[in-house]
């Protein structure tokens, strides 16, 4: 059934999602959003999707953890943050305890523009705010403890 | 022997006591004619000589040469001509000679070639350097890049996705219009329609902070007779002018055009404000104002030079070095000949009111597309903003109105009294910075461009900015900057994206835009005093350490400016505009941000140092191949409607294209469509869908009839809903079948019924643009056909979402054998003309050789010609034949289009234009259209699923490859309006 949905529904059925900003046509504007702010992207930071495959993005941090790599930081943004979550915990149980991890939150401010519709109808944008979590994930015991 | 002589031939020696004597009378007419008869044979046998061998032959042997028999310009000139004659003769025609590679190769004599070259299909700036990289193919007017020579499909893709990928669009035209802006407006409105979307006259536009898009109509066609999709931008007002209404009103708005639609957008908008053109008489005086105006600059630069050189240089040096840069200056010139570049020469018209003018700005300004996030570094890091100075804008303060008002001047009027007016006024304003930047408000705008182009070193894509933001800026000569090698431009990592930045952004002030490009005469001198490569390679010479540019220029520029010559600094500046193309807005359907980067729009000649300057920064070139795969990937909407000319047009030229390479490849490896079922295998043939889809409903078809043939006079009576309004409703009843939103159930009949009231008639003829996402395997081709499926089908994949599909039965190939029977025919038929050739010619030959042996009697050679062996390049004696044949042939291969709808067991409702692997949603999709009656048909008919508490549904279509038995199944989603 799951995999019925995954497969079969494809605009990811995020339509609750899309609906309720669509069905303003008696609006004067459309939300477009522009992408949020990230910080520098390094080679340990890996930044969370719920549009990327979940076993691709967890095989992913791994090969970093066991390439040397003594910390990765995960982040997860607004509905992607279970997602993080779960990766950094699954982490932590895969390596039986030489992984720790160190949580942070934070707010990001997320701008949108406003789109009229209208020819008389003028941009604009509104500022909204969205939840993160920045998860640290790194290597309590030597690599060559594990194996 | 002497004696001989006076033997034979009688002797008068009567008085030495022979015994002839000389005759007492002669007759006068006998001796005159034997002496006429004896002048003749000698004209004869002067004129027609009797000689054999070859003229040069004539000649004594030290005086032949080998290559006389090819070249006679080396035979003594009275003897060409008949040598010349006898080479004919012989069949052999004399070659005309190709000058040396050698010759050929000079800078000079390549530069005029290559400007031959490019009088039928015009190059673009950068043509040289993508044509060593590139296959270029020759496509609407242009000799324009298609594929990188790289196998670079999935580079280019990851380029978009993650890194910078730059293409040259300077093909797309630029039309300016200038005008009262009522006046502008009113006559456009007539072409846009609002139920499309923002038009012209959106105010969000109309100040000249963004650009905009729209879809242009034939005059009061709407919905039928698209032209296509333009962008557009008005130039910014000037808030100082306020006061002065007359000027505020006439503004100038600048089209950009796809090439294609171009010729058609032209003609409409001359019928639309009733434009003639303005005759070229007083333009061919303005050109040579121009030219002697461009001289003299010449001259002043040169001198310029020559100052700056005279410490260094002994004066014989110099004057050398002053006629290379003369020589050099007009290389430069020569390069941009094929261009409109000069202002004057770029074909104006005036309204028939005479306050609406159009400029054809084709082949002046160049335009470059960056996509992907690293756009933003590449550009950061290639564009410099020049510097103003200082001093000089102060002193110039006084005279600043006037400086402004001239330029103004230049940019809206195009009367040739005043042109010339400005053009006097041009000899003492050589240096545009200074006389648009010396205005404070210029000067306040400059400033702000500066600080806001600093702030933006944060944002890490062009995504985080407001969309189709226009950004002007005045940047140094890329070429000063270039780095030795090619390097990779990154994001800064210590420019942080604050708050600051995030509210600079978004209280945009409308300094950003104001940009001296809107200048036709600041273009011009742009482009005109452009350093030529030669003093390029000059300064860098001069440069101690080899790679850096930038110091050694400064320290010149200051030598200059001490020498008073400001005049120079404005060699190294151009004015760009930047437009930001937002890319994807809507994380629903692709990546936030994928595919948005920055338009670059520069004056002519500039277009090659900018394009080395992105490329040395990590760009990668992308072509024609990879505007298409970006416009699919990102779904947007397609290019070439099926419902305008040029859409029309490029579906014939492929399938001309396709249709050719089907029929080279040997029988055995050509798919027999008529087996497949596919009816067109090579083109969309959207009339007659559309004509199958209305004859269902007779009363359809008499509506069809009235209301869209009587107005219209094109041919194309079907078109694409474009109604932003009913494809949000279409969007959302198709979303509202997932099975995710089956709880609102009812609200679904209710926008069903919603939707019947919203689509009273016409639905036949309507084409609605889907998107189609195949749910397993497959890969959609370019003319897929889509399907309704059966509600068994339906069943079928509910139960088991691994289901392939079904699979259509072989159709019976009812031209089979009479195809054999024609072939066979058609054989015999050559094997019996070729045995009557033959025997023909045996005939003949038997006759030459009785003929032959009866001469062989009377000993003479001469051979009688029997029929001559055929040439090589003469057409076969059956040509007509086979040509005939293979018509047949074609056509019995492939019928002509009866009808597409109820051609295989499931229903065609539309077909796949572009179909592909899509990288980003990593499974095969494609772009098409389906008729809205069918679309219809399809809702109602998952509706009626779900009230019957089928659990699990999404809007399942069928799509079959036109090469290909196997339906696969595919969920449709409707093409988001832009």
């Amino acid at each position: 059934m799951a995999n019925s949905e995954s497969r079969g529904g494809h605009p990811k059925g995020d339509n609750q999602l899309k609906k309720p900003q669509r069905y303003k046509s008696d609006s004067e504007h459309v939300i477009r959003k522009r992408l949020p702010p990230r910080l520098p992207r390094r080679n340990n930071d890996i930044y969370i999707t719920n549009k990327s495959n979940y076993q691709s993005q967890l095989v992913r941090c791994e090969k970093l953890l066991n390439d040397g790599e003594s910390d990765i930081v995960i982040h997860g943004l607004g509905a992607a943050i279970p997602q993080a979550v779960n990766l950094a915990l699954q982490l932590k149980t895969k390596h039986l305890g030489t992984v720790e991890v160190a949580v942070n939150t934070s707010t990001v401010d997320i701008v949108d523009d406003l789109e009229p519709i209208h020819d008389e109808g003028e941009y604009g944008t509104q500022t909204r705010q969205n939840s993160s979590v920045h998860i640290r994930v790194y290597r309590t015991a030597l690599r060559g403890a594990q194996r | 022997m002497e004696n001989n002589m006076a033997e034979n031939k009688p002797q008068f020696d009567m008085l030495l006591g022979g015994t002839q004597n000389l005759p007492l009378e002669f007759s006068v007419g006998r001796f005159a004619s034997a002496r006429a008869q004896e002048i003749a044979a000698l004209t004869q046998a002067i004129e027609n000589p009797q000689r054999t061998g070859l003229v040069f032959q004539k000649l004594p042997k030290h005086m032949r040469r080998r290559v006389m028999s090819r070249t006679s310009k080396r035979l003594p000139r009275r003897l060409r001509e008949a040598h010349i004659h006898q080479l004919r003769k012989s069949g052999l025609p004399p070659e005309p000679k190709r000058p040396s590679r050698k010759y050929r190769r000079r800078p000079q004599n390549l530069l005029l070639e290559y400007n031959r070259r490019q009088k039928k299909y015009v190059w673009l700036e950068t043509h040289l350097w993508h044509a060593k990289r590139f296959h270029m193919t020759e496509k609407w007017g242009y000799k324009l890049a298609d594929f990188p020579n790289d196998k670079s499909f999935r580079a280019c893709y990851r380029a978009t996705a993650n890194h910078c990928l730059l293409q040259d669009i300077s093909y797309y035209s630029c039309i300016e219009l200038n005008g009262p802006i009522d006046q502008l407006l009113g006559h456009l409105q007539k072409l846009t329609s609002k139920e499309c979307g923002l038009t012209f006259e959106a105010k969000a536009f109309l100040d000249g902070t963004r650009e905009g898009s729209v879809m242009l109509f034939h005059q009061n066609t709407y919905p039928c007779g698209a032209i296509g999709r333009v962008s557009f931008l008005w130039k910014p007002t000037e808030k100082l002018k306020s006061d002065d209404t007359q000027m505020s009103e006439t503004r100038i708005v600048w089209i950009w055009v796809h090439p294609a639609m171009y010729q058609e957008l032209l003609d409409e908008l001359i019928m639309l404000f009733h434009f003639t053109v303005i005759s070229n008489a007083n333009d061919t005086e303005l050109n040579k104002l121009s030219c002697s105006h461009g001289t003299t600059d010449e001259n002043s630069s040169t001198s310029d030079m020559r100052k700056s050189e005279e410490i260094i240089s002994s004066p014989a040096k110099k004057k050398r070095k002053f006629n290379e840069t003369k020589e050099k200056k007009d290389v430069e010139k020569t390069k941009l000949a094929t261009r409109n570049v000069p202002f004057i020469r770029t074909p104006k018209y005036r309204s028939s009111s005479g306050s609406i003018e159009m400029v054809l700005l084709k082949d002046t300004l160049n335009r470059f597309r960056l996509t992907g996030p690293l756009s933003q570094a590449v550009l950061l890091e290639s564009l410099h903003t020049a510097n103003i100075p200082e001093n000089i804008s102060q002193k110039n303060k006084t005279n600043s109105k006037e400086g402004e008002k001239s330029l103004d001047i230049s940019a809206v009027c195009l009367q040739p009294h005043n042109v010339s007016a400005d053009n006097f006024k041009m000899g003492k304003s050589e240096d545009w910075r200074m006389d648009f930047f010396g205005v404070s408000h210029h000067k306040e705008s400059w400033h702000y461009q500066e600080t806001l182009w600093q702030t933006l070193k944060g944002a890490v894509s062009p995504a985080q900015l407001p969309p189709h933001l226009v950004l002007a800026l005045t940047i140094q000569d890329p070429r000063l900057q270039l780095p030795s090698k090619r390097t990779k431009a990154v994001p800064d990592e210590k420019a942080i994206w604050g708050l600051e930045s995030e509210e600079q952004i978004t209280s945009l002030s409308s300094l950003a835009c104001v940009s001296p490009i809107w200048s036709p005469h600041v273009r011009d001198l742009a482009t005109s005093s452009m350093m030529s490569l030669a003093e390029m390679a000059d300064i860098r010479s001069r440069n101690l350490v080899p790679g850096f540019v930038l110091e050694e220029f400064e320290a010149s520029v200051g030598e200059d400016s001490s020498n008073i010559s400001c005049h120079n600094s404005s060699h190294s500046c151009v004015p760009i505009l930047l437009i930001q193309r937002p890319g994807s807005q809507d994380p629903v359907q692709k990546r936030l941000g994928f595919t948005s980067g920055w338009d670059v729009v520069m004056p002519a000649g500039w277009a090659l140092p900018l394009w080395l300057a992105l490329v040395f920064r990590g760009a990668r070139a992308g072509g024609l191949r990879e505007s298409g795969s970006l416009g699919f990937e990102a779904g947007r909407e397609l290019p070439f409607a099926p419902d305008t000319v040029s859409g029309n047009s490029e579906a014939e030229a492929q399938r001309m294209q396709l249709t050719e390479r089907y029929f080279r490849l040997p029988p055995d490896k050509r798919p027999n469509y008529a087996k497949l079922g596919i009816t067109s295998p090579f083109i969309c043939s959207w009339d007659i869908l559309v004509n199958d889809w209305s004859q269902m409903t007779p009363e359809n078809v008499a509506v069809i009839r009235n209301t869209e043939y009587q107005p219209s006079s094109f041919n194309i009576q079907f078109f694409v809903l474009r109604d932003r309004k009913k494809l949000e409703y279409l969007k959302a009843v198709i979303s509202s079948l997932n099975t995710k939103n089956i709880t609102n159930t009812s609200q679904n009949v209710r926008n069903f019924h919603e939707l019947t009231n919203l689509f009273p008639s016409s639905t036949s003829c309507c084409l609605v643009p889907v998107t189609i996402y195949l749910c397993g395997k497959g890969r959609p081709a370019d003319c897929a056909m889509i399907c309704l499926p059966t509600e068994m089908d339906v069943d079928r994949i509910s139960k088991n979402l691994h289901n392939p599909g079904p699979t259509e039965e072989p159709h019976i190939d009812e031209h089979q054998a009479e195809r054999k029977e024609v072939r066979a025919e058609h054989k015999k038929l050559l094997k019996r003309l070729r045995r009557k050739r033959v025997r023909e010619r045996r005939k003949l030959e038997d006759l030459a050789a009785a003929m032959h042996g009866e001469s062989e009697v009377e000993s003479d050679h001469k051979h009688i010609p029997v029929v001559a062996k055929r040439k090589t390049n003469e057409p076969p004696p059956t040509k007509d034949l086979t040509e005939k044949h293979e018509e047949k042939l074609h056509s019995l291969w492939m019928p002509r289009t009866q009808m597409v709808k109820d051609s295989c067991s499931r229903t065609v409702i539309g077909f796949i234009t572009k179909g592909d692997f899509c990288f980003t949603e990593s499974r095969g999709a494609g772009q098409g259209y389906v008729i809205l009656s069918a679309l219809l048909q399809l809702v109602a008919m998952y509706q009626r699923r779900l009230r019957d508490g089928n659990k699990l549904s999404t809007p399942w279509v069928l799509v079959r490859n036109p090469t290909n038995l196997q339906y696969r199944f595919g969920v449709i989603n409707i093409q988001s309006a832009m």
